[in-house]
């Protein structure tokens, strides 16, 4: 006989499926990208999550114990920064390391690709990592073959495992101990973000379109598959829940509307259809506007995908992708740390109202939910979602 | 047996490889037992090495 978190873990995941499958589940699911919010509620310095793994995943468990969330996302720390210490990773920087206890870590963006590494990239990606990208972007490996470069692997390699084994340890317990499915599984990038994220970084590959436009297509191409298999790979065979694509370069206006037709749609289209074809949802998590890009996306197999609106037009959305994809979103990020509850309550009758009626809708906030957010606002989005949320 | 292809015929890396098994089987020569199970847990491995490197890339 099922105990009682047992149906509570299966109603949940009933509840996130249907509405992913873009049918009207018993209440509309609740799905909150807490993140750095969750340190902060448990109590704990950004330093203390980013560091201690134990103190990352407790503050989920405070988290899960508390608020009557559907499905959760992961810990809040997405990286342990020890990892990256192991190594000497320039590009984060940490809070007590380098930034002051209770900072946002920060990405330092840089072109650690050069423009001259093209050929070797698309020659050979992998070899190009380990040859050339980890010894510029890893200060201790920076003389491979060296003594402190051999230990940097060894660590980065062991600390890799232990991470990702005590998060997975942690998924088994928040469904066992408090009946709360994941929200994703696995991670997958579109291939003009890959290139212009960590390798190139924004000005570089936008100089790129420009002035080497062939080599940043080819170098696309040789990723189409990489991105495919790193998608599913990290997705351990799982294809119940959905696969996380966090995008960024194609958002309104980075690009032209020529330049996202030639050089970001195509071959990210190639990776969804790829992970569809497995039978693996894709979470597109639309950060930024994509209201220009609705009538393309459109084109993607139904329910190949869970559309995310953070800044997108919901009410364009749901009338060009609504019936053919789940959406969710989009309580704004600035109403969750400046906002009232009443503001919050406000909002999510509407977002339901106007929204969620036909199923095929889940609640979130727009973006990744950061320290700033009020406790109460939280609340108020939780109690509001399941006051109006049910069918 | 294994059936060894020749070195040459290895080209770039596909996705999920590091060290292909076809290039580490030549390098091993023949193998006493079930190559299956030899190549199962070498590729096994490889696809985390494989995970770690693009790790970094996919940020």
């Amino acid at each position: 006989m099922a105990s009682e978190k047992e149906k509570v873990f299966q109603e949940k995941l009933t509840r996130y499926t249907t509405a992913m499958d873009l049918g009207k589940p018993d209440k509309v699911p609740i799905r909150l990208f807490l993140s750095e919010f969750m340190a902060k509620y448990a109590g704990f310095t950004l330093q203390e999550i980013y560091y201690d793994m134990d103190k990352n995943i407790a503050a989920v468990n405070k988290v899960l114990a508390d608020f009557d969330l559907d499905v959760i996302f992961s810990a809040p720390s997405l990286w342990w920064a020890s990892l990256h210490d192991a190594v000497g990773a320039k590009y984060l920087k940490f809070a007590g390391r380098h930034l002051e206890e209770n900072r946002q870590f920060q990405y330092v963006e840089g072109e650690y690709m050069l423009p001259e590494d093209y050929d070797a990239f698309t020659a050979d990606p992998t070899k190009w990592i380990l040859n050339t990208y980890l010894p510029r972007i890893h200060e201790e490996f920076a003389d491979p073959g060296s003594y402190r470069a051999n230990v940097a692997l060894i660590k980065g390699a062991a600390a890799f495992v232990m991470a990702n084994g005590a998060l997975q340890q942690a998924g088994a317990s928040w469904a066992k101990e408090y009946g709360v499915p994941g929200a994703i599984s696995g991670l997958v990038k579109a291939p003009f973000d890959t290139l212009g994220d960590t390798l190139r970084g924004l000005k570089g590959v936008m100089m790129d379109l420009r002035q080497r436009p062939d080599k940043v297509l080819a170098a696309m191409e040789v990723l189409v598959p990489h991105n495919l298999f790193y998608g599913l790979a990290t997705a351990a065979g799982d294809t119940l829940l959905p696969t996380f694509l966090p995008l960024h370069r194609g958002s309104f206006p980075f690009l032209n509307p020529k330049q996202w037709d030639t050089f970001y749609w195509p071959t990210l289209k190639r990776v969804i259809e790829g992970l569809w074809a497995h039978g693996k949802r894709t979470l597109f998590y639309a950060e930024g506007n994509w209201t220009p890009y609705l009538e393309k996306i459109a084109e993607l197999p139904p329910k190949s995908i869970v559309f995310h609106v953070d800044q997108t037009d919901m009410a364009k959305a749901k009338e060009i992708l609504g019936g053919k994809f789940c959406l969710s979103g989009n309580v704004p990020n600035t109403l969750m740390a400046y906002g009232k509850p009443e503001e919050v309550r406000e909002y999510c009758k509407r977002l339901i109202h106007e929204y969620a009626a036909d199923g095929g809708f889940i609640i979130d906030n727009a973006g990744v939910m950061q320290a700033d957010a009020k406790v109460e606002n939280v609340v108020a989005l939780i109690e509001a979602a399941r006051e109006y949320g049910t069918y | 047996m294994t059936e060894m292809p020749k070195k040459e015929e290895i080209k770039r890396l596909p996705p999920g490889v590091c060290v292909p098994w076809e290039e580490k089987a030549i390098e091993f020569g023949p193998i006493a037992g079930n190559p299956e199970i030899v190549k199962k847990e070498w590729e096994k491995l490889d696809v985390f090495a494989y995970l770690y490197l693009w790790w970094w890339v996919h940020r």
